[in-house]
């Protein structure tokens, strides 16, 4: 299940290194809702950037992790790559060898991120165990709101933003986080 | 190199000879993951025992090997394989009363 046995230049062959760099990530990850949400969300446009930018480097941070497209530490849930998900290939305008070159190229690429059986049940495995924490976290949530009383949550004002992107990001990357944290020790293919 | 009925059956309870037919065979993980169509992480975590096959993966590795199922997986643990073609020859410590 894992894409590489190097990524980013480190071995994610061992699962010690691999619990290290998902702390890294969360670490990451917390510091910069921490600090990005207060400043987006009280000035829009930030030295002339809009917070979109911010908003699309966040969303592209949960990439690094992979699962959702090809290129990250875990391999795509899908088993194809997310341009073959989204444009149907138009080969009108091409001649007959780069046609054969793009199919040979997309079969190579259909190969390399293919997930076998066990691949497969690790990723639904991983998907109901997200999924599990969110619904009882949510059930904590609106217990805790509806215990706590709407007048006093006005107080709580200013973790809105960092919340709800935190929430982007758990939803974007929990099965992940749980495939790398979990997946034993990796053999070498020789 | 019966890893798995030496060490125990890893988290799937099933003891398995993949690694001695494998390395019988002069085979790599690369090239037996390629005969299966699964990826080479798969066969390493079969090996080792920490994953139970399906039907069909378990069947066509008895299939490549030329093997029953029964003879590459197992509830119990493996016999070594020289153990079970040539049996167990007393000797001479064990002759003598």
């Amino acid at each position: 299940m894992i894409e590489k046995r190097i990524f980013p230049g480190i071995s994610l062959a061992r699962r010690k290194t691999r619990r290290r760099l998902v702390v890294g990530y969360w670490a990451f990850v917390l510091l910069l809702v921490g600090c990005a949400s207060p400043i987006v969300f009280k000035h829009p446009t930030v030295f002339g950037v809009r917070a979109w930018v911010c908003i699309n480097l966040i969303v592209g941070l949960t990439g690094f992790l992979g699962g959702n497209d090809r290129g990250g530490a875990v391999r795509a849930f899908q088993g194809r790559t997310a341009g073959e998900r989204r444009t149907p290939p138009d080969y009108s305008f091409m001649t007959v060898e780069d046609v054969a070159a793009k199919i040979e190229a997309k079969e190579q690429a259909e190969k390399e991120c293919r997930l076998d059986e066990r691949d497969t049940n690790l990723r639904n495995a991983a998907h109901f165990k997200a999924y599990v924490f969110m619904r009882k976290s949510a059930f904590f949530v609106i217990f805790a709101l509806i215990a706590l009383g709407i007048p006093r949550l006005s107080r709580l004002e200013f973790l809105r933003e960092p919340l709800l992107w935190l929430l982007l990001v758990v939803f974007l990357s929990l099965p992940q986080t749980l495939i790398l944290w979990t997946e034993p020790d990796m053999e070498a293919p020789e | 190199m019966n890893s798995t009925s030496e060490k125990g059956p890893g988290e799937s309870g099933l003891y398995n000879r993949i690694a001695v037919l494998r390395a019988e065979r002069g085979i790599s993980r690369q090239a037996l993951a390629d005969a299966m169509d699964v990826n080479y992480q798969t066969i390493g975590f079969l090996e080792r025992g920490d994953y139970s096959p399906s039907l069909k993966l378990a069947f066509s590795l008895g299939e490549y090997f030329g093997l029953p199922v029964e003879a590459i997986f197992s509830k119990q643990p493996f016999q070594p394989l020289s153990q079970q073609v040539y049996g167990t020859r007393t000797t001479e410590a064990e002759r003598q009363p």
